[in-house]
């Protein structure tokens, strides 16, 4: 009787039958992917994203140069000279390198900046065809968008 | 298939645009999942992100049966023989997608055991940043290494031996 109930259970294929009512039954149930290119997920607000540097509502770069970004920082990412010019009242940062390829994006620099010059942007496309683009600038701190994707690639977007 | 008539002689440029178009929609993936980015990378071929819809869902355990060689993760210096034996297993045409700043250039881990970056042992094409880089983040890695795939002269190669593949 075993040996009959286990026959008739291949020979009429009830097993796959099964699986394949798993599948239908998924077929009409509500998608879960994210299509990436043409949708994109939105990142959390607390996302992680590539570090930044911001300026203020008139455009002045909030950073005084200060250094502490440096000092927490676990990995060196950082390289920063200030000066303060003439009449000035705040030092800037005259040279500010930051090394992508070193950061792990613990977000001790975001937490000890005292003027908030640092934070996390929403950026997830870090993708480069150069290693070179992976070192950030000064003034390349302050990219987004477009111009900071043609910086991480080194401009191979441009080129037809 | 776009702008072929840029790209030489129209036979030849015409062969390129097929040849890189297949090329570019059915890579295979090795997935070297050495450290935590492996997690992302696997997250990247579930259901939520599906790189499947790229012609990328088979992750192959055999480098022989793949084009495209993830490096996900920290290349130690007792692993990094293994890659480079990995990597010349793979038949041409190959690429590879150095994942996340471990194995781009050995990330928070400047020590005697770890290799500061893979493209010390094998020629990488695409370098996809973060620690670890998000699954979308990934995705789009793989879409810059389409387009790097689309501006590749693969005739050029057939009929100039010497010729390096162009980025």
């Amino acid at each position: 009787m075993r040996r009959l109930r286990r026959f008739l259970k291949s020979f009429f294929l009830v097993d796959i039958l099964r699986g394949l009512a798993v599948t239908l039954r998924l077929y009409f149930s509500r998608k879960v992917t994210v299509e990436y290119p043409e949708k994109v997920q939105e990142p959390a607000p607390r996302f992680r994203g590539l570090p930044r540097l911001y300026r203020d509502e008139k455009g002045e770069p909030l950073c005084i140069a200060c250094k502490l970004c440096q000092r927490a920082c676990g990995t060196n990412c950082f390289d920063i000279e200030g000066k303060r010019k003439e009449g000035a009242k705040f030092m800037r940062p005259e040279k500010f390198d930051w090394k992508l390829d070193r950061c792990t994006f613990c977000g001790f620099c975001v937490e000890v900046c005292p003027t908030s010059a640092i934070r996390f942007s929403p950026e997830f496309r870090l993708t480069g065809v150069r290693k070179d683009g992976l070192l950030f600038h000064r003034d390349q701190m302050y990219l987004l968008g477009d111009d900071l994707q043609d910086h991480l690639c080194g401009g191979c977007r441009r080129v037809p | 298939m776009s702008e072929p008539f840029e790209r030489g002689p129209f036979l030849l440029a015409r062969a390129d645009a097929f040849i890189t178009w297949a090329q570019k929609n059915s890579l295979w993936p090795f997935g070297s999942g050495l450290a935590c980015c492996a997690i992302e990378m696997i997250a990247t071929a579930a259901a939520r992100y599906d790189i499947a819809r790229f012609g990328m869902e088979l992750f192959r355990a055999s480098p022989r049966q793949a084009d495209l060689f993830i490096v996900a993760g920290t290349v130690t210096n007792k692993m990094a023989p293994v890659l480079r034996r990995l990597w010349d297993q793979m038949p041409d045409p190959k690429w590879a997608l150095a994942m996340g700043n471990c194995a781009i250039g050995g990330g928070p881990f400047p020590t005697y055991s770890v290799l500061q970056g893979v493209d010390r042992i094998i020629p990488v094409d695409v370098y996809v940043a973060g620690c670890p880089p998000t699954p979308q983040g990934l995705i789009h890695g793989l879409m810059t290494l389409q387009e790097k795939i689309a501006r590749s002269r693969p005739t050029k190669e057939i009929l100039d031996p010497h010729a390096r593949r162009q980025s």
